[in-house]
């Protein structure tokens, strides 16, 4: 009796502790494949909308030098759109200027911490400026004759 | 029964917990969906259509400039005062770039943007009346087959005096040479043709772009050109076989074409573009060593000086000025196109 009821009761712990285990292991490997695909997912968009927003100021830097002479430049505004969050967390985009032909965009999310470097082929000068959400624009200063990527 | 309710219990939690990473996962992926199809979108704003419509524009303007100055001017013949003459084709071209502007907003404003070109005022036909949006200039040519000469027989002289430099835009444009083979000289002799672009006498001898047309001894016939930046002993060269030429070779200066083919060593005026460098002389140097026709435009009033029958000196338009605005919903784009026709951005 006395090794039946001890058999009983270690069975049941036993039985407790092995599908408690299996269950947070199933949990947490479910958690941690969501949350690398996650990670991913924010990684591509980041890059997708990086391009996005290199493939206009490549556009804007085109009509800027289709002109003979900046002077001939008047006025150039473009107004664009991309998601203002990746996978549920918001980001930012750094114009960074390593020198005047060497522009890259920096974007950022925090939660989780992704970075991603796209490349700008330019031949305009562009003003460095970090952009915090979806709709931008992209201007010319003409007394500055610089390209501007700003929020819009 | 106690215990089996607990296990069904946990069982339940453990399933929805996954159910609820399997949601989260689906809706990740969506975005990943969502984003494929944004990458593969093109570019939304409109600028290739934008620059599209403005080489368009600029292409049809330089025609009609071209046409002003080829075909306007005859109908003008004899009596008429310089400032007329230029008001004419002035006007030409101004009527011209109005009907453009109609047309083209006919066929755009219903369907992607509103596109404009503003219509360049033309000059009075009074001395100076010069207009902002027009350039002066005068053409030379030389139509018939001859020595390079001017018309009194000078071997050196200055084709072109004071041709404006603005921004490193150079001031003269449609510079070509069908000059007659046989009589190209050859290279081993002392004189040979040249063209020279120099800051002009009596000014910097720095600054300068020459070019010569010669024969090298191995039956084929050499462009060279040599420009200030050069180690003295370099040049550098374009080469066509005489066989394969028919009697006249074309050299096309502003083009940079050698026997209608590119010669990359052809660049027209090339270093010449120094700071504080406003204006350039063109020469020719030995110009009855060669014979051909010849012509080119300037954008100023002292060309060939000394020019009579052939070769002639005609008034024309150098170039005009037009401001472009394409408005499409998300770009405003508003730039004055300079237009020279014949001349390569």
């Amino acid at each position: 009796m006395t090794e039946r009821g001890v058999s009983t009761v270690l069975d049941y712990a036993m039985t407790l502790a092995i599908a408690a285990i299996l269950m947070s292991a199933l949990i947490f490997a479910a958690g941690e494949f969501v949350g690398s695909n996650r990670e991913r997912v924010v990684e591509t968009e980041l890059r997708v909308i990086g391009q996005q927003i290199a493939s206009d100021v490549q556009t804007a830097d085109r009509l800027v030098q289709a002109n003979r002479d900046d002077d001939h430049m008047k006025d150039l505004t473009m107004n664009q759109s991309v998601p203002d969050t990746v996978a549920g967390s918001s980001y930012t985009v750094e114009v960074y200027v390593r020198s005047n032909d060497e522009v890259e965009l920096r974007l950022r999310t925090t939660t989780p911490s992704t970075n991603v470097t796209v490349e700008v082929l330019n031949r305009t000068e562009i003003e460095p400026n970090t952009l915090t959400q979806g709709d931008y624009a992209i201007t010319y200063d003409a007394s500055e004759t610089k390209l501007e990527v700003v929020d819009d | 029964m106690a215990n089996l309710k607990e296990r069904g219990q946990m069982i339940l939690l453990m399933g929805f917990v996954l159910a609820v990473s399997f949601v989260a996962l689906a809706l990740i992926l969506n975005t990943a969906i969502y984003t494929e199809n944004l990458a593969s979108r093109s570019e939304t704003a409109g600028g290739t259509e934008a620059l599209a419509h403005r080489a368009m524009v600029e292409a049809s303007v330089g025609e009609l400039i071209r046409f002003a100055n080829e075909e306007n001017r005859t109908e003008v013949s004899g009596g008429l005062t310089d400032a007329k003459e230029y008001h004419k084709m002035e006007s030409n071209v101004s009527q011209g770039v109005a009907e453009l502007n109609e047309s083209i907003q006919r066929h755009t404003t219903a369907s992607i943007a509103f596109v404009n070109v503003s219509v360049p005022q033309p000059g009075s036909d009074t001395l100076p009346g010069v207009s902002n949006d027009f350039e002066r200039g005068k053409e030379i040519e030389q139509t018939s087959s001859g020595g390079l000469t001017d018309s009194s027989g000078t071997i050196n002289w200055t084709v072109v005096d004071n041709a404006k430099l603005e921004d490193g835009i150079n001031g003269t444009r449609k510079f070509r040479m069908e000059l007659d083979t046989s009589t190209v000289p050859s290279r081993t002799g002392t004189r040979i043709f040249e063209v020279n672009v120099t800051e002009g006498p009596g000014e910097s001898a720095s600054n300068f772009w020459q070019m010569d047309v010669s024969e090298n001894g191995a039956s084929e016939i050499v462009v060279r050109v040599k420009t200030d930046e050069m180690s003295p002993s370099e040049t550098e060269t374009c080469t066509r076989d005489v066989a394969a030429l028919s009697s006249t070779v074309w050299v096309n200066v502003t083009d940079g074409t050698f026997a209608g083919r590119p010669c990359p060593a052809l660049d027209f005026a090339e270093d010449l573009n120094e700071p504080g460098l406003t204006d350039y002389d063109v020469t020719f140097n030995n110009s009855n060593q060669v014979e051909g026709t010849y012509s080119l435009i300037a954008n100023t009033d002292d060309v060939g000086s000394n020019a009579g029958p052939a070769p002639t000196v005609k008034n024309a338009v150098y170039s005009t000025t037009v401001e472009y605005t394409y408005v499409a919903p998300e770009l405003r784009y508003r730039t004055e196109i300079l237009v020279e026709p014949g001349e390569p951005e």
